[in-house]
């Protein structure tokens, strides 16, 4: 948690930042919130009354500030679009306070999320999360993203040049994290190249990691926010809905888009809150791109765990399941593939 | 031994999850527990098949590099291949097993790579026995979560 003198700094800069005379910190709980972050919930009493607010530290080994920034940038950036997401508060990039750069939002009440490894998450409510789900992802791609928060801190690239900047990036992940030959993520990375997708007609703000146990739903159908945007970028849609469309989040179900609704319906409604058209050649070059990504994520967790980092048993399960799980996707796929294609 | 240790994992994976219930208010330790009993269950299934799926996987690399080398590839690729595919294993403990799995796939890697390129109908008949032995490995390796 965090020291007496931690506090007492938080507590002050929270009055400060809140515009109150002071401001009193209680019920302190750390929580799951990603295993990059450490992330934290705690009430916030004032004159105003008490709020719950959370706040998501940067760990000791971690990242740069920029990272930080572009993440606290995207919660900005959908504000006031029809985006469900916490109200960011503020952003701190000198370690002077908490010993580490770390961000404030606001808590969502009565509010929980969904293991994207429960096949039944939702129960009776899964065709409503899915409707929202797909929804809300089209709003996000809905917006201009050169008008954003977001544009401010990331570069936005030129159509034709995203999928080479993604597919570079997520191809020296692999090169420097690997810990063992990987053949088959090898393999996708020479397809991808080979075989480059048309550009998208328009950019988007990309939320890079959009899926089932990113929001926060009420338990009675309603998506309340969209979470963990530390991946965000500007760039092509369809690598969100890639993503999002990735056989590892829906558990063996084939037949339905995320595990949740037919993929019909899901294309659909993405594509009449995007107000553009789904792409199928795009999609199928960012939906093997969208497993290659999945098996960088998971060699780095890996290496994380190897190299005593971090010990969070979610880095060793990610480095197990879901990196046995993507190896099976990719090279169900490809085997399958004709000699060459995607 | 008894219990095996493929028992003991399971054992100790429904030990955490029987006292998960009892850590109300720990929400990081309670999910934290809840994912160290997934990944003990995990570790259970591949304690007792982790031996043979490495065997396999290098029977399945080797036979191929012989049949690869039988064919017009690149020296010193070709030389290379050749040897690889008379190895031995020098043990069955799983860490030697692993390691002279590693040097194998990537020789395999730089050997898909080029016959990706190739025009040639053996290398197009190579490329897609790799890709099987790749698709093999993969499923050996599957692993299944628990209901939750």
């Amino acid at each position: 948690m965090f020291t007496p003198a931690e506090t007492q700094k938080l507590e002050a800069f929270l009055a400060h930042t809140l515009g109150v005379k002071a401001a009193k910190i209680e019920n302190v709980v750390r929580i799951h919130g990603g295993a990059s972050r450490q992330t934290y919930s705690f009430d916030v009493t004032t004159s105003a009354g008490k709020r719950g607010y959370i706040l998501r530290r940067d760990p000791p080994d971690s990242l740069i500030d920029t990272d930080r920034a572009l993440e606290f940038a995207a919660y900005k950036s959908v504000q006031n679009q029809n985006i469900p997401a916490p109200r960011p508060v503020a952003l701190v990039t000198d370690p002077a306070t908490l010993g580490a750069p770390f961000f404030v939002m606001e808590r969502i009440e009565n509010a929980a999320a969904g293991s994207p490894f429960n096949p039944n998450a939702f129960g009776e409510h899964s065709a409503a999360i899915g409707k929202e789900f797909f929804s809300i992802l089209g709003r996000i791609h809905a917006i201009d993203p050169h008008a954003s928060e977001l544009a401010k801190v990331a570069i936005a690239p030129p159509p034709e040049e995203c999928w080479k900047r993604e597919l570079d990036h997520w191809a020296n992940v692999i090169a420097m994290d690997a810990l063992e030959p990987q053949p088959i993520a090898e393999a996708a990375i020479r397809r991808l190249r080979a075989n480059p997708p048309p550009p998208p007609r328009k950019l988007a703000i990309v939320h890079g990691d959009y899926r089932i146990g990113n929001f926060l739903h009420d338990g009675k159908g309603a998506i309340k926010a969209v979470l963990d945007w530390e991946m965000a970028h500007i760039g092509d849609p369809m690598e969100d809905l890639g993503w999002a469309l990735d056989p590892l989040w829906a558990q063996g179900r084939k037949d339905l888009a995320a595990g949740l609704l037919p993929m019909n319906d899901a294309v659909e409604l993405w594509e009449d809150a995007a107000d553009q058209d789904f792409d199928a050649e795009r999609f199928r070059w960012w939906s093997l791109f969208a497993s290659l990504k999945g098996l960088a994520i998971w060699i780095s967790s890996s290496k994380t765990v190897v190299d005593g980092k971090n010990t969070d048993p979610i880095l060793a399960f990610s480095g197990w399941y879901c990196l046995t799980r993507h190896n099976q996707i990719v090279a169900d796929r490809l085997a399958g593939a004709k000699r060459g294609g995607l | 031994m008894r219990p095996s240790i493929p028992q003991l994992l399971a054992g100790a994976a429904a030990t955490i999850r029987a006292a998960l219930p009892n850590m109300r208010g720990e929400s990081y330790a309670m999910a934290s527990m809840g994912t160290l009993g997934m990944l003990l269950i995990l570790m259970s299934q591949e304690a007792d098949r982790a031996a043979e799926t490495l065997v396999s996987e290098q029977d399945a690399i080797r036979a191929l590099f012989a049949q690869a080398a039988g064919h017009a590839l690149p020296e010193p690729l070709r030389a290379r291949v050749a040897e690889a595919a008379r190895g031995e294993r020098a043990s069955l403990r799983v860490d030697v097993l692993q390691a002279e799995t590693n040097e194998l796939k990537a020789l395999l890697t730089e050997l898909h790579a080029w016959l990706e390129t190739s025009p040639f109908d053996w290398a197009e008949a190579l490329e897609a026995r790799i890709w099987e032995i790749l698709r093999l490995g993969a499923a050996a390796r599957a692993l299944y979560l628990p209901t939750l």
